[in-house]
């Protein structure tokens, strides 16, 4: 099995590079075996959403058995979290820098962002390959079978994006009820599929291009094909500015199964 | 469609906060659990509010300067902004600076849930940007004819923005004259993206029931005084309404930013309502 991988992304429109609160990550583990991809979305109004997005996306990737249990996952995430932002506390004292008042409530209340989360295991001899996903929130999958939409996952149309998706919080007691708004979902693989993991924004433009009538996909359109960076960037701003793709952090994780 | 404008560091919005400090606001809500009066139980709720925005923008770089954000009092000594420090004589200050000069910070105590059945006391940092006022007078109509200035030449730097919100929280009429051209006038500066959005929010020492954003005026049309300000508010817009259902309300398209006989609860939830007009990018 090969499984070939690639992130995309753009950062909101007047925002710096640095200020991208989405995260992605593929496979840190070089494992042939099950793969791993991840995205997730930081919320803007929380805190530290960029670096706790990222957080989450390695833990998904790191996480030591295939059997996921979202809270256990969730406490993983936070022990990383917990050295991230001690390290981040020191480096703002020594740069004489401390928290200022309207930080402590934020630092308090946690870092918010969503999951999605990618398995895809190697075909036993004889059978064919399958994948599991994990999602907390509105980041979805997409599965792409010769230019046909399969499956989409978490959201099954563009008009069940709200502004309150569900989030994986920094602190740990406040995700008690993740097991419950956790969602699953399993499938099979071919050679030639492509998954696409994208962040809210890109994949509400996405759900309404296919429920609009694009129900077929050329290899080489966009998102289907694996443009570099800046190509992507370029054609992020043209649908911005034609105004059917929101303003907001962009992510897409190209995977293309071989 | 308007109100539909993202705020956003390049295209920040404003806050504009009008305060009755006449002399009735020296008394309380008519709450027997707070003794505060309505100056300064709105000074707190307003001053709170400053604090949530700093708080909503603050990210790991700074204070993003999403909003810019002005409290013009009137009052028998006169019409102004009452920021007090560094702050003192500005009409709209940038969300980042209010966060960095606030006049001082107050320790208060905070009750909160232990977990166990029981309450527990908690020191919070409490900044203070301005301190209640309550001497005779209400001049509503220069009032009003202030902030339509401070507006103009918000909206003609920021052509743009989201339309500015104007929280106009008083207990009394006008003794200036009619405000009824003043209001209209206030909400006639708009953006490329709509037309200012004004609040009235009437609050009263009365115990009878508070009006929320009401459709139609239904019985209250008989105050001559009350179906002004109803008029004059405008409607709140589709995600204000949102806003409010979070609030509990059921409200329906038409619902007017007006409140009348305001008891401090309803005053905090409309300050959160007209605050929170839109997504911050």
């Amino acid at each position: 099995m090969k499984a070939t991988s690639k992130a995309l992304w753009v950062q909101k429109n007047g925002n710096a590079p640095d200020e991208y609160e989405d995260a992605s990550s593929g496979d840190t583990l070089g494992r042939q075996s099950p793969r791993r991809f991840a995205v997730a979305d930081g919320a803007t109004e929380s805190l530290l959403s960029g670096p706790w997005a990222r957080t989450l996306v390695s833990s998904f990737c790191e996480y030591p058995t295939a059997n996921i249990r979202v809270e256990h996952l969730a406490y993983c995430a936070w022990q990383q979290w917990k050295e991230w932002r001690d390290e981040y506390l020191a480096q703002r004292h020594r740069a004489g820098k401390p928290i200022a008042w309207y930080e402590e409530p934020g630092l308090r209340a946690g870092a918010y962002a969503t999951l999605l989360g990618l398995i895809v295991r190697r075909p036993r001899q004889g059978q064919i390959g399958r994948w599991k996903a994990f999602a907390i929130g509105d980041s979805c999958l997409f599965q792409m079978r010769e230019g046909l939409l399969v499956v989409q996952f978490p959201l099954q149309s563009s008009a069940g994006f709200d502004n309150s998706p569900s989030l994986i919080c920094s602190v740990a007691g406040r995700n008690e009820t993740l097991q419950k708004t956790v969602q699953v979902a399993e499938g099979e693989w071919r050679i030639g599929d492509r998954f696409l993991l994208m962040t809210d924004a890109l994949a509400k433009w996405f759900m309404v291009q296919n429920e609009s009538g694009h129900s077929h996909w050329e290899n080489d359109e966009v998102p289907l094909r694996a443009i570099d960076q800046g190509e992507f960037a370029e054609w992020v701003d043209s649908r911005r500015e034609a105004d059917e793709l929101r303003n907001d952090d962009v992510t897409l994780l190209h995977i293309e199964m071989a | 469609m308007p109100y539909e404008a993202e705020i956003s560091r390049a295209n920040p919005t404003c806050f504009l906060f009008l305060i009755d400090q006449s002399g009735s606001m020296a008394d309380s809500f008519g709450d027997a659990e707070d003794a505060r009066s309505k100056a300064q139980a709105l000074a707190d709720d307003v001053n709170k509010l400053l604090q949530n925005l700093c708080i909503r923008c603050a990210r790991a770089e700074g204070v993003r300067d999403y909003f810019n954000v002005g409290v013009i009092g009137f009052g028998g000594n006169g019409v102004g902004p009452v920021f007090g420090g560094v702050l003192a004589g500005r009409d709209l200050v940038p969300i980042s600076e209010v966060a960095n000069s606030p006049a001082r910070i107050e320790e208060r105590t905070k009750k909160s849930d232990d977990g166990a059945g029981g309450l527990v006391s908690q020191a919070v940092k409490f900044p203070i940007w301005f301190d209640p006022v309550a001497v005779n007078g209400t001049p509503m109509c220069q009032a009003l004819a202030y902030a339509t200035k401070v507006l103009r030449t918000f909206v003609s730097d920021h052509p743009a923005c989201f339309p500015p919100v104007v929280m106009h929280l008083t207990d009394g009429e006008a003794t200036d004259g009619d405000p009824t051209e003043n209001m209209k006038e206030i909400t006639s500066v708009a953006s490329a993206d709509g037309n200012v959005l004004l609040f009235n929010v009437h609050i009263s020492s009365r115990k009878d029931k508070p009006i929320a954003f009401p459709e139609v005026l239904g019985q209250l049309s008989v105050d001559q005084y009350a179906r002004l300000m109803f008029e004059a508010a405008s409607e709140l817009t589709p995600r204000m309404r949102d806003v409010a259902v979070e609030h509990g309300f059921q409200l329906g398209t038409g619902a007017k930013a007006y409140t009348f006989n305001a008891d401090n609860v309803l005053v905090i939830q409309a300050l959160d309502i007209g605050t929170r007009p839109s997504d911050l990018r």
